[in-house]
């Protein structure tokens, strides 16, 4: 078991069915990408105009990925979040 | 003066049904009403909310303090399912059969659907209180289930919530759980591995 990120708070975590190590966390912090499972994390939200709310994505195309953001807008990532664009 | 009257009756006649028919439209379903919790106040307080992917049309489910809302392309939130407080905090859906649906709230328990919504059963056998804030599906076996029992931990269903047994020794450093999701990462002992999400990081668990 391990934290991650470490002492930031995550509201939502999404995983991808093809490639499990590949770890998505969102929470007031931002949204964060984890390529190994947890052990590392980077900014995966870059594009996005406030932190996210909830990660959650499409099991059978786990590149798409869908976050909420406070203002209840929908931002929709078909890269495995290295750009988004508001879904509408 | 009679025709007059015709016509007003036929106006007023016609409205009715128009607002009987933008209610009809707009109709949404009520879940049973929770029971008093003893968290709600912290729960309300963390505003959860839980998103999930909806598989049949490409849609995206949220739940949260108010109930259950649908996102479309082009058609934006639309309420499908009122709550009460202090609402929802998890939602999950069956991928092979989109109209199986779960729904978890503090002072609900967990609730299943077999209809895409319409009808909801509470399934909370062997759960020992009612405050669940966070639930998720295993990843391929569909009726395998996870909630999280706040101050207790994660009860696990093999069989669509007939049954919910304790999982033993779950590590999770932080109670306040307001998400769970499946991995079937490899070196678990069991099928996979359960992310909790917390206001102190996410934490790894054995399923």
């Amino acid at each position: 078991m391990g934290s991650l990120p470490t002492n930031t708070m995550v509201r939502s975590v999404a995983v991808d069915t093809v490639t499990p190590e590949r770890v998505y966390a969102a929470g007031p912090a931002g949204l964060f990408r984890s390529d190994d499972a947890g052990q590392s994390w980077i900014s995966a939200g870059e594009g996005l105009p406030q932190d996210p709310l909830a990660v959650t994505l499409n099991p059978a195309e786990p590149q798409t990925l869908f976050v909420l953001l406070a203002d209840n807008s929908v931002w929709r990532s078909t890269d495995g979040a290295k750009t988004w664009q508001p879904a509408e | 003066m009679k025709q007059q009257l015709n016509l007003l009756t036929t106006t007023v006649l016609v409205i009715v049904v128009l607002v009987l028919a933008a209610c009809t439209n707009n109709r949404t379903t009520a879940l049973p009403a929770p029971q008093p919790s003893t968290v709600s106040r912290e729960i309300a307080f963390s505003n959860p909310v839980a998103l999930a992917y909806h598989p049949a049309d490409n849609s995206l489910l949220k739940a949260d303090s108010e109930g259950v809302f649908r996102w479309q392309t082009g058609r934006g939130w639309e309420q499908m399912i009122e709550a009460q407080n202090p609402g929802l905090s998890g939602i999950a859906i069956n991928p092979d059969q989109p109209a199986m649906m779960y729904l978890s709230g503090p002072g609900l328990g967990v609730l299943r659907s077999d209809d895409g919504g319409d009808n909801w059963q509470e399934i909370n056998a062997g759960l020992p209180g009612l405050d669940v804030t966070a639930l998720a599906m295993h990843s391929f076996r569909r009726d395998t289930l996870y909630a999280w029992l706040i101050n207790d931990g994660i009860y696990r269903t093999e069989d669509g919530g007939v049954s919910w047994k304790k999982m033993p020794d779950v590590p999770i450093e932080d109670p306040q759980v307001s998400g769970l999701t499946h991995s079937t990462l490899e070196g678990s002992m069991n099928t996979g591995w359960l992310y909790a999400a917390t206001p102190s990081g996410a934490f790894l668990s054995m399923d």
